[in-house]
């Protein structure tokens, strides 16, 4: 019976369907180009005219394209098969292709090497402890050939990359953010026609890949992306933190979707999915990069300091400051470190709100209270901590030391009156003497005056009275809507290591198309439609950079054909 | 022998529902199987009609075709240079609005390229562009028209 | 195979055959039906046809709701929601947010309220507090920002 039933109602259906299909495919011919099956015709003249206030908007139609080839040869589509990452591909300069800036430098011994990536200019904005940050990367082709370049570059861990913009020529065109392998393919197939196109996908959090194809001999190509990201405070400063360069990083045997860090030229390599090409010691690049730094932060600062670089520091006025670095100390191979001190050793928290109507979203730094001096050890579980980032001995010493003694734990936040919702961190870590802890949510109505810290000092139930001080709304109109939907990726992603029935790609993505932010599932694009280059999209040149300063090239960088031979002389 | 026309009844309707949802406004009695995703600009141009242009929105739509936009660009004149505002989201359903202003003095009079739209577009497309607003600097309406156009620049 | 033989004795040379089967007829041997197997198979075959039965006809009914809301959406897709090559711009947007963002008071969000605000600031005109659109106590370009926003947003909420 179950039989008859699926023979009388689904294979009807089907057959129908099938046969509407192959009606349809039977009259449309994809012929020539020029046929007009493929586009409508009409005049270029508008039709009509706005009727005024009130009035009626009327329409327009459109023009064929003029760009499209117009034949009447049969026209054949080959798609073009994925690249093999595996095998090993040099994208060194061909013999023959020209190179513009192939020349030794005279003094330092350094061979001065071409690369795509001319310049990276960083202009930063920041207000209280949200920072607004344009980064400007300049592509150039020195070579005869079209290129196409790709960078791997670094970003704060916590930054929310929300702008695109690529510029060619005086042209300046928006990028938008779309799910990533989406992007990635309408990036292939732009790449692929000879369109001018960019694409920006994150590898980590704080790792990106920027692409720009079909750049022409001798043209330049901007990029300009803009993020958010809320600075840290630690041991009574903040701290402005911005990345240059990708330091190599260990990916465990067998595995290929890490990053991994090649020499100049040994594209492959290391058979990881992102691969970071390094200089070698002779060698330098001519990238050169310039930040700048404005801070407001709304008390007087005190005690300036760059970690890292030399910089030019201007006090507008004791709560502004201007903060360049030094021309001479451009080579992007250390982080950017500032912090600054800020007047007042028991520093208030402050709220930072963004009304969008009825409600909005903020963000709260929640600062340990200062009487808490003298505060007993506290008994631990087993703590793993894993360092990744090289740093000494005696950082992870304090840092134990510090996780020892927390100021106060079991925290909550009762917010009072106020409707808040979608508060991140959902689970708030307990607080440490100059570690604040930053929260971020969405709320509903008008935000309260005060709110009420509930947690455990040594046992004992505390109830901490904290007033809110409102800080001064200059800050970026997207800016905290990005952090919290950053804070709420982030919270995404963890929870889908311990909780099922949760589906972080999908949330993930559609939370961050909402918000137009970089993903590991969201990718900006952007394609310049109007310019179709001619010839084959070119060789793939990667910008190589340098190896972190401290890090030794010989014992981190994968040169291909070479065995990295153990202390103790084994293979 | 009764039940079989039961049965074939919504299948039949099925099959009309399909056909009546197709646009009837289209140029193109039928769209391809399969199609190359190509890459087109839309040129979205304005005339004042003599007026100064200091405010403008206008929204396009792609019919019949699968539309994916992949950029927004400026118009010509200085005072539209900018890139302009439009919503993300709108990527999504064949559909955006983009709109700009210029509270400045050097603003156009005469048609002007306001804005170009990137898209990949995977079949034949009709597009259609309404003009919601054109104002002077008074922040009065202008009887200005719309046109657009695929391809180069005119 | 041999059959089964009433009469061993009788040859068939003797009988016609009609008289023949007609005594093998009066000889052949009734099998006894017991009442109660008679009345359960008659009452599995009846449960049978009836599910078969109650089957199709529920397959007619569903037949008959699906052409029904297939009539329905055609009709409304053919008749209210028809296709327009002027989609709608003016649509009633929710109150509040968009109520107070509409500056001009022409019963929409548009490009105009942002440029009017935009407008007053550039040409440091007072400003009317209503037009602080985000709440934050000043009427500045993160206002217009938020007009200009709401003004494109292509898909907009129903009325309340």
């Amino acid at each position: 019976m179950r039989l008859k039933a699926i023979g009388v109602v689904v294979l009807p259906t089907i057959t129908a369907a099938v046969a509407w299909t192959v009606v349809g495919c039977s009259v449309q011919r994809y012929d020539s180009m020029g046929s007009s099956s493929l586009r409508s015709t009409i005049a270029p003249a508008s039709i009509g005219r706005s009727g005024g206030i009130g009035g009626q908007p009327r329409g327009s139609e459109l023009l064929p394209p003029q760009s499209l080839p117009c034949s009447d040869d049969e026209l054949w589509v080959i798609p073009r098969q994925p690249q093999d990452r595996a095998a090993p591909r040099s994208t060194e300069p061909m013999p023959g292709q020209g190179q513009l800036m192939a020349r030794r430098k005279e003094g330092d011994g350094q061979k001065l090497v071409p690369v795509p990536l001319k310049r990276t200019d960083v202009q930063a904005s920041v207000i209280g402890y949200i920072a607004t940050v344009d980064v400007k990367q300049q592509y150039h082709n020195p070579y005869n050939d079209k290129i196409e370049a790709l960078y791997v570059f670094p970003l704060p861990q916590n930054a929310a990359v929300n702008e695109f913009l690529m510029t060619v020529g005086q042209r300046r065109i928006r990028g938008i953010i779309r799910e990533r392998r989406e992007a990635e393919a309408i990036y292939r197939e732009a790449k692929g026609q000879g369109y001018v196109a960019s694409l920006l996908t994150q590898e980590r959090p704080n790792v990106f890949t920027q692409a720009v194809a079909n750049i022409e001999p001798g043209k330049r190509i901007d990029i300009d992306i803009r993020y958010f990201n809320t600075l840290d405070y630690r041991d009574g400063a903040y701290e402005f933190v911005f990345p240059m360069v990708v330091g190599p990083r260990f990916n465990p045997p067998g595995y290929s979707d890490g990053i991994g860090p090649v020499a100049r030229g040994d594209y492959g390599a290391s058979g990881q999915k992102t691969e970071i090409q390094y200089l070698r010691p002779e060698e330098r690049s001519g990238h050169d990069i310039s930040l700048s730094l404005n801070i407001d932060a709304g008390v007087p600062i005190e005690n300036i300091d760059s970690r890292n670089h030399k910089v030019s520091i201007n006090k507008r006025s004791p709560e502004k400051a201007e903060v360049a670095l030094d021309p001479g100390d451009s080579i992007p191979n250390r982080d950017f470190v500032l912090r600054y001190q800020v007047a007042g050793k028991a520093t208030k928290p402050t709220l930072f709100a963004q009304r969008q109507g009825n409600g909005g979203y903020f963000t709260l730094m929640l600062f340990p209270p200062a009487l808490l001096d003298d505060l007993p050890r506290q008994p631990l579980e087993f703590v793993f901590t894993i360092d990744v980032s090289g740093s000494a001995n005696a950082i992870m010493a304090q840092y134990f030391e510090r996780i020892s003694h927390p100021a106060l734990t079991d925290i909550a936040v009762d917010w009072g009156s106020a409707q808040v919702h979608d508060v991140f961190p959902k689970q708030l870590p307990d607080l440490y003497v100059g570690r604040p802890v930053v929260l971020t949510g969405r709320f509903e109505g008008n935000l309260p005056r005060s709110i009420t810290l509930r947690g455990k000092l040594a046992g004992r139930e505390q109830r901490i009275e904290v007033p809110i001080r409102q800080a001064d709304q200059r800050v970026e109109t997207k800016a905290l809507s990005a952090v919290w939907a950053r804070m709420k990726i982030a919270d995404l992603a963890d929870r889908a290591a311990y909780e099922n029935g949760i589906d972080p790609p999908g949330q993930i993505r559609q939370l961050a198309l909402e918000h137009s932010l970089m993903t590991a599932y969201t990718a900006f694009i952007a394609v310049d439609s109007l310019t179709r280059t001619s010839g084959d999209h070119g060789a793939t040149i990667a910008v190589p950079v340098p190896v972190p300063q401290g890090v030794r090239y010989d014992t981190t960088v994968q040169e291909a054909g070479t065995v990295r031979q153990a202390k103790d002389g084994a293979e | 022998m009764t039940r079989a026309p039961i049965i074939l009844l919504p299948v039949l309707l099925l099959v009309l529902l399909g056909g009546a949802l197709d646009d009837p406004h289209d140029s193109v009695a039928t769209q391809p199987l399969m199609s190359s995703p190509r890459f087109a600009a839309v040129n979205v141009y304005i005339d004042p009609g003599g007026e100064p242009l200091a405010a403008y929105q206008f929204e396009l739509t792609g019919q019949g075709a699968e539309v994916k936009l992949v950029g927004v660009e400026g118009g010509e004149h200085q005072a539209f240079a900018d890139a302009p505002y439009y919503d993300p989201k709108a990527n999504l359903r064949n559909r955006i609005i983009v709109a700009a202003f210029n509270t400045g003095e050097n603003l156009p009079h005469r048609q002007t390229r306001v804005a170009t739209v990137m898209v990949e577009v995977t079949g034949p497309v009709r597009w259609l562009a309404s003009l919601d607003v054109a104002a002077a600097p008074d922040a009065k309406h202008t009887d200005a028209a719309i046109s657009v156009s695929e391809g180069a620049v005119q | 195979m041999a059959g089964f033989d009433p009469n061993p004795d009788a040859t068939d040379q003797d009988l016609p055959p009609r008289l023949r089967d007609a005594i093998a007829r009066m000889h052949r041997v009734e099998v006894p039906v017991p009442v109660e197997l008679d009345q359960t198979i008659l009452a599995d075959a009846k449960r049978s046809f009836l599910g078969r039965r109650r089957a199709w006809m529920l397959i007619g009914r569903l037949s008959i709701g699906i052409a029904t809301a297939a009539l329905v959406a055609i009709a409304v897709r053919v008749f209210v929601a028809a296709p327009s090559s002027h989609p709608p711009t003016a649509m009633v947007q929710p109150p509040k947010l968009y109520q107070i963002a509409d500056v001009n008071h022409d019963g929409r969000v548009d490009i105009l309220d942002a440029y009017i605000v935009a407008r007053t600031i550039a040409r440091h005109e007072p400003l009317d507090p209503a037009w602080d659109i985000n709440g934050d106590g000043v009427v500045d370009q993160k206002d217009v920002d938020l007009i200009a926003t709401l003004a494109v947003r292509a898909a907009r909420e129903p009325p309340q």
